[in-house]
């Protein structure tokens, strides 16, 4: 036998189509759920069926939801005066996390990678611009990823931003937490050095 | 020291090597690494994994983001190579940080991949890409004619190097004002071929005076040199005609292209 059944096969190809998954890991992850025992599997298929029946975009920001709009546009103590710009849901995910931010969000759903074809008809500029066009909004803050395509972005957004006379700021970067200053590249240093800022 | 005693390391020496590289594109792969394509000078394009690279605490920080010029030690791997150090010879921060040049930097890149076989040593290729690197960041105002020049050496260094002096078909000198190129045929085509012979030209582009001068200029010059007028309204026409002879050789639209029609 050189092949599995064909219902394996079957499992181990739909895996292999997900991000990260290849053909090795998916043979082991199809090998490991025929292994379990049903109720097992059974919860897994319900939670990814009812997570695609019920998650859809936030109209407002498309931040990850189970309504409507997402409870942070529903949350009524939320600064609307700032709006922070992210590429993806699990950005916002993340600057909750550090607590230090109370304002709102929009997710882009990506960044400029004009390689890759992406440019910005292919993210959720227009939405972006519609919002702020209503005038509450007095400070854009752009924390798209401190790459390339997170740069071009940031910069498209600030060319395209200004004229509105809304504030644009980005997110600093520079020298991570807990690292040597020695293992720091030129770039990320110099960065660090010309956003320092008055103890 | 090292593991595995002296056969081991004979083997990490057979399958290790060091070259310059630039960075053309990258891809997320996994929780934090990324696939990169690189272009060395001396073992060609080439794809490699850089893990852990998306992690803010990963040692390589910026040295294997998009357009940067590294020195790299590189394993060698049964499907991808894997980055082993990297180490910034120009990082082209300057290029990365204006939108305009990073577009037009990306189209160069774009181009380069399209045409560079894996693993087959391009260094003409690659000191090209270098230098129109290089002179986005030193004459940033000249981007748009930077890229248009890269565009014709890189034809050039392909062996497609459009004939501009005399008629693509018949070999008859040209006449003076407009001209017509032939996509088909890769050069000007005269007005005798264009009557007689319009089978054999197929599709034509029509150019002005100006822009036939601006490009038979750069077919006779180094990348690097500047004409003694700088260029004026038909430069257009040349990104028009270089975009469309691009297209027409490789058989592909370009991605970078689009994305740069959609810029501010």
């Amino acid at each position: 036998m050189t092949r599995y059944t064909e219902s394996v096969e079957n499992l181990i190809e739909n895996l292999c189509g997900l991000p990260g998954i290849g053909p090795k890991s998916a043979q082991r992850i199809a090998l490991h759920l025929l292994s379990v025992p049903s109720e097992e599997t059974d919860r897994l298929a319900a939670a990814i069926v009812s997570a695609k029946e019920n998650v859809r975009y936030c109209s407002v920001c498309f931040n990850i939801t189970e309504q409507d709009t997402c409870d942070i546009c529903e949350d009524t103590r939320r600064d609307r005066t700032v709006l922070c710009v992210v590429e993806e849901p699990r950005d916002v995910i993340a600057i909750e996390r550090s607590g230090s931010y109370r304002g709102i969000y929009h997710v882009l759903g990506g960044a400029i990678s004009p390689i890759d074809g992406v440019g910005p008809e292919e993210l959720r500029f227009a939405e972006l611009m519609g919002r702020l066009r209503q005038g509450q909004v007095g400070e854009l803050v752009i924390a798209t990823n401190p790459n390339a395509e997170g740069e071009a972005t940031a910069m498209y957004l600030s060319r395209m931003v200004r004229p509105l006379g809304i504030t644009v700021t980005r997110i600093a970067s520079g020298l991570p937490v807990g690292g040597d200053l020695e293992y720091a590249d030129e770039v990320t240093l110099g960065r660090a050095l010309e956003h320092r800022t008055p103890l | 020291m090292q593991d595995g005693g002296p056969g081991a390391a004979r083997e990490r020496g057979r399958r290790e090597f060091a070259d310059l590289g630039i960075v053309l594109r990258t891809h997320k792969l996994g929780e934090s690494d990324k696939i990169l394509r690189i272009l060395t000078r001396e073992h060609g394009k080439r794809s490699a994994v850089a893990k852990g690279v998306r992690k803010t605490s990963s040692r390589f920080g910026a040295r294997l983001e998009p357009l940067t010029c590294s020195r790299l030690l590189l394993h060698r791997g049964r499907g991808m190579d894997t980055v082993k150090q990297a180490e910034i010879q120009t990082s082209f921060q300057e290029v990365r940080a204006d939108l305009d040049l990073f577009v037009n930097a990306a189209a160069m890149c774009e181009l380069v991949d399209a045409i560079a076989e894996e693993h087959e040593p391009h260094s003409e290729l690659f000191d090209l890409l270098l230098k129109g690197l290089e002179l986005l960041k030193s004459h940033p105002q000249r981007a748009r004619f930077t890229r248009a020049f890269f565009e014709m050496r890189v034809l050039a260094a392909g062996g497609f190097a459009p004939m501009l002096d005399s008629c693509a078909n018949c070999g008859a000198p040209l006449g003076d004002g407009e001209q017509l190129f032939s996509l088909h045929r890769g050069g000007f085509v005269c007005e005798g071929c264009l009557v007689k012979r319009q089978a054999e030209v197929g599709k034509l582009v029509r150019v002005s005076a100006g822009t036939a001068g601006m490009l038979s200029w750069m077919s006779g010059h180094q990348l690097g040199e500047w004409p003694d007028e700088p260029p004026g309204a038909e430069l257009g026409e040349a990104e028009m005609l270089m975009d469309r002879i691009l297209e027409h050789w490789t058989e592909r639209r370009f991605r970078s292209h689009q994305v740069m029609k959609e810029m501010p």
